[in-house]
């Protein structure tokens, strides 16, 4: 049966995988809530921290700096994606900005294919990652407790931005009235490139631990954490930032549920089951857990 | 002070605004005065730079603002509370003014002396200063939507059917405020459909239909042209009888 030890090791998992959806969630929402954007690109970000840490690998740099600086060139690189890509197209539509993400992510994916390999290439990682410490008869990996604190201290301080700063306040006006924010003298620029500048610095840093629990990067990293981003984002209601974040711990412990409930036979299904359990919800709830109801126009 | 000529403006294929010429002087308060889809919404929105101009030309102060992004046209010193108020409901009432003084973040001292200021004006909004705007009454936030506006001490005030879906005690409210912005020496764009009251407090008044403009004076002389109010705006009998 399940011990107390097992509980403390579920709600573990749960917790670092629940912080780190919930980051990568919010990551995707940023965007999508001022230009109404799935940022498709958005998983590329993570492979860019992953090859980053492994050419700045067997250089000077102690891991710590290393990971800044990738965090960095992730943040970078969303940032100049809606520079050189989307600002083009953004006064056409939504549906070209949209396939625009597409080229953009199939471009990058491409380019690490071309000028590195198709194969995966290993990540250097601070010796902390693999180590555990034993709680009560409990093996508790330090990665995970690291991604809990990182994932929480990084909600914290980005709610104090949004709540507290003048460009914070405007964001959260702005996902709920883009071009009214614009008409109080608030350039449309500003607050879409800081927004993509949020969501590739939160794609950056649930990168490292991404890659801290597969050990490597390959051209193709980035498509599993978009798609969980994405349906947490859906699932918690893709208008909200706090319904991203509600959406990506529910996700999670939908998926750790499921590990460790789920009997052998199945678990090669358990994408399937976590995937008909978000349907349902959807079913009952189409707005997401925290969305409004669309209101019906008589 | 402001100058709108020939202004021709396409949604798709339909033509919103034909031919709109306008002019508002310095401390004047100018209405736009028309039924639903006669082109008024359009042209502040031209104005403001919120929608694409066709053709025509749009001046301010003597330069040229047309094309120019709206938070552009907000830094030359025109504001527009548009249709529907616009309010950030999910934000305090005191978040919401802070935006409308964006353009002057730096200087907190002008901040809070602004936000006492629209306090002195509007006093619901002292009250109302860290609740979510969301939460309050139709009247309460379109005031909330000029005090915003008026954070970023604009040179002109653009207001769009403020008392749209107000209750009639609070219509009267809305119009004795602008009539009090003017005489304070705010220049003031208004777009009603509330003819009587608007013509009540503006020196003067265009009507527009189908994207143009029908006619063009001060109050006194649009009202002796009942037959205008009667097709246009649906006068009551009694109404017509009393100004004619």
């Amino acid at each position: 049966m399940f011990s107390w030890s097992d509980w403390f090791g579920f709600v573990i998992s749960f917790l670092s995988l629940g912080s780190l959806y919930a980051v990568m969630a919010l990551g995707l929402v940023i965007v999508y809530g001022i230009l109404r954007l799935v940022n498709f690109a958005y998983g590329e970000y993570i492979m860019i921290v992953g090859y980053t840490l492994y050419l700045l690998h067997g250089g000077p740099l102690p891991w710590l700096v290393m990971a800044v600086l990738a965090v960095l060139v992730a943040a970078l690189a969303s940032y100049l994606t809606e520079r050189i890509a989307f600002r083009p197209v953004r006064s056409n539509s939504v549906t070209a900005m949209l396939i625009t993400s597409f080229a953009v992510s199939t471009l990058f994916r491409n380019a690490a294919l071309l000028f590195i390999s198709p194969r995966s290439r290993v990540v250097p990682l601070p010796d902390l990652f693999s180590e555990g410490v034993n709680v009560a008869g409990t093996i508790i990996q330090i990665r995970d407790v690291l991604a809990i604190v990182v994932s929480i201290v990084l909600l914290l301080v980005l709610t104090l931005l949004m709540k507290r700063t003048v460009l914070g306040i405007a964001l959260r006006a702005a996902a709920d009235k883009f071009t009214m924010t614009r008409l109080l003298g608030v350039p449309a620029n500003l607050m879409i490139g800081a927004a993509f500048a949020i969501s590739g610095t939160l794609a950056g840093v649930v990168g490292l631990f991404w890659l801290g629990r597969i050990g490597s990067v390959t051209p193709l990293i980035g498509l599993e954490p978009l798609i969980i981003a994405f349906v947490a984002s859906v699932l918690g209601g893709v208008e909200s930032l706090v319904g991203a974040v509600l959406g990506g711990y529910v996700l999670a412990l939908i998926t750790v549920t499921i590990n460790n409930f789920l009997p052998q036979s199945f678990v090669d299904y358990r994408q399937a089951f976590i995937f008909a359990i978000v349907i349902l919800v959807l079913l009952v709830r189409p707005q997401g857990l925290v969305g409004q109801k669309a209101e019906v126009k008589s | 002070m402001l100058k709108v000529q020939n202004l021709e403006v396409y949604y798709g294929q339909s033509r919103a605004l034909r031919d709109i010429s306008l002019e508002v002087g310095d401390g004047e308060l100018v209405a736009l005065l028309g039924v639903n889809g006669a082109g008024k919404t359009t042209t502040l929105a031209a104005i403001a730079g919120i929608v694409g101009v066709t053709s025509g030309s749009v001046e301010f102060e003597g330069r040229s603002i047309m094309g120019m992004a709206p938070e552009t046209v907000l830094r030359c010193g025109i504001a527009l509370v548009p249709e529907g108020r616009e309010i950030f409901a999910g934000l305090t009432v005191r978040d919401n003014l802070r935006l409308g003084g964006y353009i002057h973040r730096r200087n907190s001292r002008l901040f809070a002396q602004d936000v006492e200021q629209m306090v002195a004006l509007f006093p619901i909004l002292g009250e109302r200063m860290d609740q979510s705007a969301g939460t309050m009454s139709g009247g309460e936030q379109q005031q909330l939507a000029i005090a915003r506006a008026l954070m970023s001490h604009p040179k002109l005030l653009m207001l769009d059917e403020p008392s749209l879906g107000l209750a009639p005690r609070l219509v009267q409210d809305v119009f004795s405020l602008i009539a009090t912005l003017h005489s304070q020496g705010t220049t003031v764009l208004l777009v009603e459909q509330n003819v009587t009251q608007t013509l009540n407090i503006a020196d003067r008044a265009y009507l527009v239909n189908m994207g143009r403009i029908e006619a063009e004076g001060t109050p006194d002389e649009l009202h002796s042209r009942v037959d205008v109010e009667q097709v246009y705006f649906g006068t009551h009998a009694a109404q017509s009888k009393q100004s004619g």
